[in-house]
This record gives structure tokens, sequence and C-alpha cells, in this order.
């Protein structure tokens, strides 16, 4: 028994000792930091809860925090509501399904690098330069051009117009593989009994796709405090504060204003959003498990 | 008799439609999806005059000079191997670090198990977003800023609570027996790892590697936080980096999206049943 432990913390060790050091520790750090002010030079000193208190009055941390509110409901909700209806068509397996299916997924795969540059270069104001302008022209609408990723209206969603297309491939396979274990004798019991396809879809599909639905609407909403990649290579946040989101807000504060105290407190405040999610998340799994095994 | 048959060639037409207008709605999406990827390889392969004039046909005199002065000019050949650098060791740090703790709690006592995997499990509550930080003095003391081993034990460890988890849940499905043969004719700890854990683990560490590979090559935020020298900087980051450095070269800076995507589409297309698999599990389990 003590000879099976002793191997079990050899195995185990490496693993925890990296992931202690270059995750927890520095995440017990943050929380350390947030109580000081440091500009990553001088000697840090502890100002207490002043870090926070200067967050909470401060407008950038509140359009943030507001600005990923609108990523959820703009971003995640679209994308989810886009990849279902694709996963809907593909589920009736028309001919070349498969090759829809590998299509639609690839910009999911892309780093942000190529895709943010790609669609900064779709929305440049330019006619010459930006494809959606030149198409507006093209087709006699000049007056609805914009500097779209410049303009403080259109800013944020133009970068949430690009992470829809790249985003919706994630929920459409999901959506596939929850749609593939619905049993077909269901479908085919509801038809018998006279039901149409509309009828099919809305009285057996759907409500049996409800669980995935909200497994992917909370993924994403987990998700949403993390998104930095976006809107740093689009936007920076810009312009002003109007297409900032907290990750930014983090990282921008640590990195370029060098108020690592201040950038650490604006990450406790993330991880809280964050942690609170997760933690509703895994009680509702947990609740969904138990019923499986009834 | 001959009712129910046309009403069932009724039926089948009308089902055949169906499926030809979801084809072709389907058609037209993947189309409209693909559309920017298709503009930036054409555009790649303009030459800048051309591009000018020309800004959204097909190249009408197709040429690489622009893939050509990326490596000459734009150093992308640094920037390629640094992406290879940094990918490469990470993962498979990743991979034999998760197999080495799943085999361990494998061995390990029922009470310390769920204890220790509930440690591991606790870190996705941390996005790399919430450590920035602290992570950048830590690593700064320690002489890792633009340090190839500084990124990659960033990676491994941010990586290692999805990894164990994932790699954990194929581990507890070998069932023990075989283990215990293996322990009967000899084999000891090491041996029953390798010989027998880590084959019939496979699949679930080729999740891993899939989903780690992918998320460490497209890394951004860890990237410019680590790899603050252009020269250290992996393809991705540099791409965006220099932006300024391309002017109004718009198909050169086409031609380095072109080269940043262009491993990764293709991997996905070779692999595509594998890669899908791969990055659902491990965006769904964490």
């Amino acid at each position: 028994m003590s000879r099976r432990r002793w191997v079990s913390t050899v195995f185990l060790a490496p693993a925890l000792l990296i992931y202690t050091l270059l995750h927890i520790a520095p995440f017990l750090g943050t929380i350390a930091l947030s109580l000081f002010q440091y500009n990553g030079l001088t000697k840090p000193a502890p100002v207490g809860l002043a870090n926070y208190t200067s967050m909470l009055a401060s407008d950038a941390f509140w359009q943030a925090l507001a600005n990923n509110l609108v990523w959820f409901f703009g971003e995640v909700v679209v994308a989810t509501l886009v990849g279902l209806g694709l996963a809907l068509l593909i589920n009736a397996r028309p001919r070349l399904a498969t090759l829809f299916r590998t299509t639609l997924f690839i910009p999911y795969i892309l780093s942000w690098a190529v895709a943010g540059m790609l669609w900064s270069r779709i929305l440049n104001p330019a006619p010459t330069y930006g494809m959606l302008n030149a198409f507006l022209h093209a087709v006699g609408l000049e007056s609805w051009a914009m500097n779209w990723l410049g303009d403080a209206r259109t800013a944020l969603p133009s970068v949430i117009l690009a992470a829809i297309w790249k985003g919706f491939g994630f929920s459409m396979i999901i959506f596939l593989a929850g749609l593939q274990g619905i049993p077909a004798e269901l479908v085919e019991a509801a038809r018998i009994d006279g039901a149409g396809s509309t009828k099919v879809l809305w009285h057996v599909t759907l409500p049996l796709l409800r669980p995935i639905t909200s497994i992917v609407i909370v993924l994403g909403l987990i998700g949403t405090f993390k998104v930095f990649d976006p809107v740093w290579v689009m936007t920076q946040g810009g312009p002003g504060n109007a297409s900032s989101l907290l990750a930014i807000l983090v990282f921008r504060e640590g990195m370029n204003n060098f108020q690592l105290g201040y950038s650490a407190a604006l990450s406790v405040a993330l991880f809280v959003c964050t942690a609170v999610v997760m933690a509703l998340y895994w009680r509702f799994l947990g609740r969904s498990r138990v019923v499986e095994d009834d | 008799m001959t009712e129910t048959a046309t009403h069932r060639r009724a039926a089948r037409t009308r089902r055949l439609t169906g499926t030809i207008i979801i084809a072709a709605v389907l058609g037209i999406v993947s189309l409209a999806t693909v559309l920017p990827l298709v503009w930036m390889v054409f555009t790649s392969l303009k030459s800048p005059a051309e591009y000018l004039g020309n800004s959204w046909g097909l190249p009408l005199n197709p040429q690489w000079s622009s893939y050509v002065t990326l490596f000459t000019d734009k150093n992308f050949g640094r920037y390629f191997l640094n992406s290879l650098l940094v990918t490469v060791p990470s993962v498979a740090a990743i991979l034999l670090l998760a197999a080495m703790a799943s085999y361990g709690l494998v061995v390990s006592g029922v009470r310390s198990r769920g204890r220790i995997l509930m440690y591991f499990v606790l870190g996705q509550m941390v996005p790399v977003t919430a450590i920035i930080a602290p992570l950048y003095v830590m690593l700064r003391s320690m002489g890792l800023i633009n340090n190839y081993l500084g990124l990659i034990l960033t990676n491994i460890a941010g990586a290692m609570s999805l990894a164990v988890f994932l790699t954990y849940g194929f581990f507890r499905a070998i069932p023990r027996e075989i283990a215990d043969a293996a322990a009967i004719d000899g084999a000891g700890h090491w041996q029953t790892f390798w010989r027998i854990y880590v084959p019939l683990g496979a699949p679930g560490l080729a999740t891993v590697a899939i989903f780690e590979s992918l998320a460490i090559w497209n890394e951004i935020l860890v990237v410019i936080l680590i790899m603050q020298r252009n020269d250290l900087q992996t393809i991705n980051v540099a791409v965006f980096q220099a932006v300024g450095e391309y002017g109004t070269d718009v198909p050169a800076l086409f031609a380095g999206l072109t080269v940043a995507a262009l491993p990764v589409i293709i991997t996905y297309l070779i692999f595509t049943r594998q890669f899908v698999a791969g990055l659902t599990a491990g965006a769904t389990k964490g």
C-alpha cells in the first residue's frame, strides 16, 4: 500500500508541480497582487482595496462588462442558432452533406490572427480595399458604407459578425452529434401518427435537443469572459473603449499601462464572473447526470 | 393499389425537391463561408499593381512573388520555425505528463484520487486572462520572458487541467485485470504504463494532442505576453503584429495569412473526423 502510494506520487509529481507552479500559484498571486500598487519596477506598495474601488468607479470597467454581455447575446446566441439551423439541414442528409459539414467547420479551426486580419480587410473603410464597402458601392448603397471598425457604434458589432462566422461551426457539430443520438423510431412513430415535418421538428426534435442547447449556450457564456483574441486583433478595444472586453482591459492595464495591481483586480473580477457561471453549470450538469442514472 | 403507388411516388418527389432545396441552401451558405478564404488565396497570388486594379477577381497573372518575399524579406522562415519549436515540445510534454498523472491517479488510493482530480479540474475555472500579471512577474524573475522554455512551460501548465481530465477518463476505462496480469508476468509500473496504458489510452491522448496542437499553434495572448521580441514570435502573432510593415501591399499580407493558416487547414482536411471529435471533446468536457 505504501509502495503504491509512492508510485502514484512519482507519476503524478511532474504534472502537479508544473500545474501548481505556473497555473495555481499565479492565480493566488493575482489575488495578492490585486491588493498592491505595482508598476513592475519599483517596490509594490500595499493599497488595500483601492484597486477594487477605483475599478468599480471606472466607466471603462462597466463598459467592458456591458460589452461582454453584448458579446454573449450577439455572438454566442446567434452563432448557436445558426449552428442549430445548419445542423438540422445537414441532418436531412441531402447530397454532399459531408462536404458541406467539412466546409462549414473550416472557420472554427483558423487562428484569430488569420480570421481577424482577414475580416479587418473586409471591413476596411476604403472602397478599393474593403470588400463590404466595395459591395455596397457596387449595389448603389454608398450611403451605408462605413468605417466599420473605426466607428464607436459599429466596432463591436463588426467584431461580433466576424466571430459568428468563425464560431457557428462548433455548435453545428455539437448539434449534429445530438441529432444522430435521437432514436429513429421516435421520429418514425410521430410520422405514423400523422405528424408532418414541421410538427416532428417542433414537438420531437427540438425538445430532445434542449439539454444540448443549454450546454452550448452555457459553454459560450463561460467562454465570453475569456474572449480576447478577436478584439485584440481587430480593434484592440477601440475606438476608445467602444469594443473593449474584460480580458482586453486586463491586458491593457497590465502590459501597456504597467498597472499590474489594477490589472490583477480586473483579473479577479473576470475570475468571479467565470466561476459563478461555471459553478451553476456544474450543478446543472450534476442534476442532469442524476436524471440519466434513474 | 395503383392509387397508393401514385401516392407514394408523389411523396417521393416531394421529399426529393425538399432535399434539393436543402442542398442548394447549404451550398450557398458554404460558398459564402469560404468566400473570404478564397479571396485571401486569390489576392495572395496577385502583384500589388494587379490588386489595385483588380481587387476582387481571379488572379489573371498568378505569381508566387509575395510568398517568396515573405521568406526572403519578412523573416517568415524564422516565425514558422518558432511556431514549430513551441508547439511540438509543448504538446509532447503535455501528453507525457497528462498520461503519467492519469496513471498515477489510476494506481492511487480512492480518496486521494478524488481530491487530486478535483484539484486538476478546478484549474478550468482559472482562464489564463485571470493570471497574466503575476505570471509575467514570475517568469520575468526567473529570466523566462523572451524565452522558448517560458512559453512552453506556460503552455504545459495551462493545458494540464483539461489534459489530465480527458486522459484519465480514458485510462479509467482500461480494465484493471490487464494490468494485474502484466504485474504477475513481472512487469513493473513503468512497463505497465508504457506497454498497456499508453497504447490502450491512445484515443484519449489523440484527442488531447489535436485539441492542444491547434490551441497552441493558434495562441495569441500568451505569446504576446512572453515573446516580446519580434524575432521570437510565432507565425500567428508575427503576421498581425507586423501589419504596419505591409502598408498597402495587401497581397504580401494575405500570403502571410495563407502561410499561417495552411498547415492547419491541410491537417484538418486529411484528419477531418479525428479533428472534429478532438475539438468538440476538448471544448465540451471542460
